[in-house]
């Protein structure tokens, strides 16, 4: 017999729950500790569960008599494990009992299906990609992919299903998937490429090992959004920019354009890349993002046109209006070595640092037993020096910690800048020390001490103890530079 | 060079946080939309050399953040209503103080992948109409000639099943673990 709370986790994991139901299980959770356990393992398991039906791992073991084997060829010379995960690989997909949906669109390019030459693509038919020309299929959902000469695969849709499943045997492909309802797949004996709405690349191949040898390998590249690829158990999250290759056996650095602008190799780049913006420097006329890869953060300077385009928030800017430390989508030049247009959505402008989320969550739930993360709830930034506190008219750890001022004096060698700022109405001067290194920023073009002047409007940030200067902000009126 | 522990963390507590966005949409291809707009976040601050002392706390929090930008941007088309804040709340301390390890859900996930193995049958159809084709209860229901009410008592019943399973495997593996 089930009982009201098992119903009532139904109901809330479905997406059922009614006002009343949602309040009786919260009560529930609040009430009873055991309870918030099982719903944690719940929801654990609904993750897990969509997990292991997407390419981890074979759910069951491999039939007796493996049916349609023949479809696929072994590649490179691993051809016994091949068969053996292709043989697993089958068992996801009994799709016995269930009505194929429709059709794929040949839009161009020559494609066999059987002994003859199609226009349309049905559910479930194995199909080749003839001749030399790639082959443009227009999917169920709208998306598109552009498969290689000699690309064998089927692909599965099936009636009110909103994505179909694209299972790669050989070759491979460009694919264009808008954002829609559901994930669309890409599935190879080697992994599953998944997405929500996205471009991407993927091919099956081959690639040499330490010993020379010739190994399976699936190469995937993202040229736009992001992708997850399962493969040998785990799951890789790549990003705009990320150029993969799988297995990754023994911990093999994969062939993939990490450094930053190398001149010949430049060009395999994607056209577009999600990255977060770090900082513009004016005078090299560049600009430097952090982009990550999977477990490894990059970063990558490019140059900037003359002519670059800036957009925030769907509109044009300049340079100047452009957020360090926010995400922008970078549009590269032919040669990949510069940048033609910057876009940039600043969103949440105001979410403070993770500390602060932190101490705020820890005073509302007014929970002294629980230590979080401690008394100390400074943020440690790196090269930071702990001088003491000069400003005698702050607590340490109070106050803001934006302050506002003019300039009165720089003493670079002792690390430290007086602003004049108001208090209370009455001017003041403010002695504050100095983070080794701090950032001058004037709108998003970094410099230096040496950028600042007396009487030079400015803004700064200071650490979490309210002790150190971490950014420098110089501060301009409307229609001045 | 970023700092790329806070990302290391990021991976490592991937599927308890999946499980949280889960929670708060029940939508998982909506959490799979909140999950990447949430890595976002956590690279920008990879990107500052923060040292974040309670790493999990403050990814619930964006979370939680961004699941409440995508119904703002989503209004009108949400089919699932947001959760009020005190229930969101009460499933963040519920998380809190069940989030594990990671050894321990690994070891979750091959004891969900034994258990599935002795499923079978109707049971197996609808968990994978659901888990594996996406399906939503009606439309598996239309595709093995069942009543939606009796796919989501099976879905149910399945998952009741799954978890007591796994719950078992892994008692079992703790008992030998302390044998040893």
């Amino acid at each position: 017999m089930i009982g009201r709370f098992e119903v009532l986790l139904d109901r809330f994991q479905g997406g059922e729950a009614t006002p009343e139901e949602l309040a009786e299980l919260e009560a529930l959770l609040r009430a009873h500790p055991e309870k918030r356990r099982i719903l944690v393992e719940r929801l654990l398991l609904e993750v897990q569960l969509y997990k292991a039906f997407n390419g981890i791992a074979p759910v069951q073991p491999a039939p007796a008599t493996p049916v349609r084997l023949g479809w696929f060829v072994p590649i490179g010379s691993a051809a016994a494990v091949l068969l053996l995960a292709l043989s697993a690989w089958l068992i996801f997909y009994p799709y016995l009992g269930t009505r194929a949906g429709p059709a794929s669109v040949i839009e161009s390019g020559q494609v066999r299906a059987g002994n003859a030459t199609v226009s349309r693509i049905a559910s479930d038919v194995p199909f080749f990609v003839e001749g030399t020309d790639v082959a443009v299929v227009r999917l169920s959902d709208g998306s598109r992919a552009e498969l290689d000469p000699a690309t064998e695969a089927v692909v599965h849709t099936r009636a009110g299903a909103a994505r179909p499943i694209v299972k790669l045997v050989q070759g491979g492909g460009k694919f264009t998937v808008p954002s829609g309802q559901g994930q669309f797949r890409v599935e190879t004996p080697l992994g599953t490429v998944a997405v929500l709405g996205t471009e991407f690349k993927v091919k099956i191949g081959t690639r040499k090992d330490a010993t020379g040898k010739e190994t399976p390998s699936l190469a995937v590249a993202v040229l736009s959004g992001k992708v997850e690829v399962q493969s040998g158990g785990k799951a890789h999250v790549l990003a705009a920019g990320s150029n993969r290759v799988f297995p990754e056996a023994d911990e093999q650095v994969a062939e993939n354009p990490k450094q930053k602008d190398d001149a010949g190799k430049d060009d395999q780049r994607p056209e577009r890349i999600n990255a977060v913006l770090r900082t513009v420097a004016s005078a090299k006329n560049s600009i430097t993002v952090t982009t990550i890869d999977e477990g490894e953060v990059v970063d990558r300077t490019f140059r900037l046109t003359l002519d670059v385009a800036v957009i925030v928030n769907g509109r044009p800017a300049t340079i100047g209006d452009l957020r360090l430390g926010k995400q922008v989508r970078l549009k590269l030049s032919d040669d990949r070595l510069a940048v033609v247009e910057i876009q940039q959505e600043i969103l949440n402008q105001d979410d403070p640092g993770p500390n602060e989320i932190v101490a705020k969550l820890k005073n509302d739930k007014e929970k002294d037993a629980k230590d979080i993360d401690g008394k100390d709830m400074d943020i440690k930034d790196k090269g930071e020096k702990d001088k003491g506190e000069k400003d005698k008219g702050e607590t340490p750890g109070k106050g803001p910690r934006d302050v506002h001022g003019l300039v009165k004096a720089v003493d670079a060698v002792k690390g430290t800048i007086t602003i004049t700022r108001k208090e209370k109405g009455a001017a003041a001067d403010r002695t504050y020390n100095l983070m080794n290194g701090v950032p001058v920023y004037s709108g998003a073009v970094q410099g230096t001490l040496k950028d600042l002047a007396r009487g030079m409007e400015v803004n700064l940030r200071l650490s979490l103890n309210r002790q150190t200067v971490i950014e420098i902000r110089i501060e301009h009126k409307k229609g001045k530079s | 060079m970023a700092d790329a522990q806070l990302v290391k963390q990021f991976l490592e507590h991937r599927d308890v946080l999946m499980g949280f966005i889960f929670a708060l949409t029940r939508d998982y291809d909506v959490a799979e939309e909140v999950f990447q707009d949430v890595s976002v976040s956590i690279l920008s601050e990879a990107s500052k050399n923060t040292e974040v002392r309670s790493f999990m706390a403050w990814v619930r929090e964006v979370a939680r953040r961004r699941v409440a930008d995508y119904y703002r941007k989503a209004a009108k088309q949400n089919a699932v209503a947001q959760l009020s804040d005190s229930l969101a709340l009460a499933v963040a301390e519920a998380f809190e103080e069940n989030e594990g390890t990671l050894e321990v859900h690994q070891e979750r996930m091959k004891s969900l992948l034994e258990c599935l193995k002795r499923l079978s049958g109707r049971s197996r159809e609808v968990v994978e109409g659901r888990y594996h084709r996406r399906q939503s209860p009606s439309q598996i229901a239309s595709a093995i000639h069942w009543t939606e009410g009796a796919v989501k008592v099976a879905l149910s019943r399945a998952r009741k099943a799954l978890a007591d399973c796994v719950n078992t495997r892994m008692r079992v593996a703790i008992q030998e673990a302390e044998q040893a």
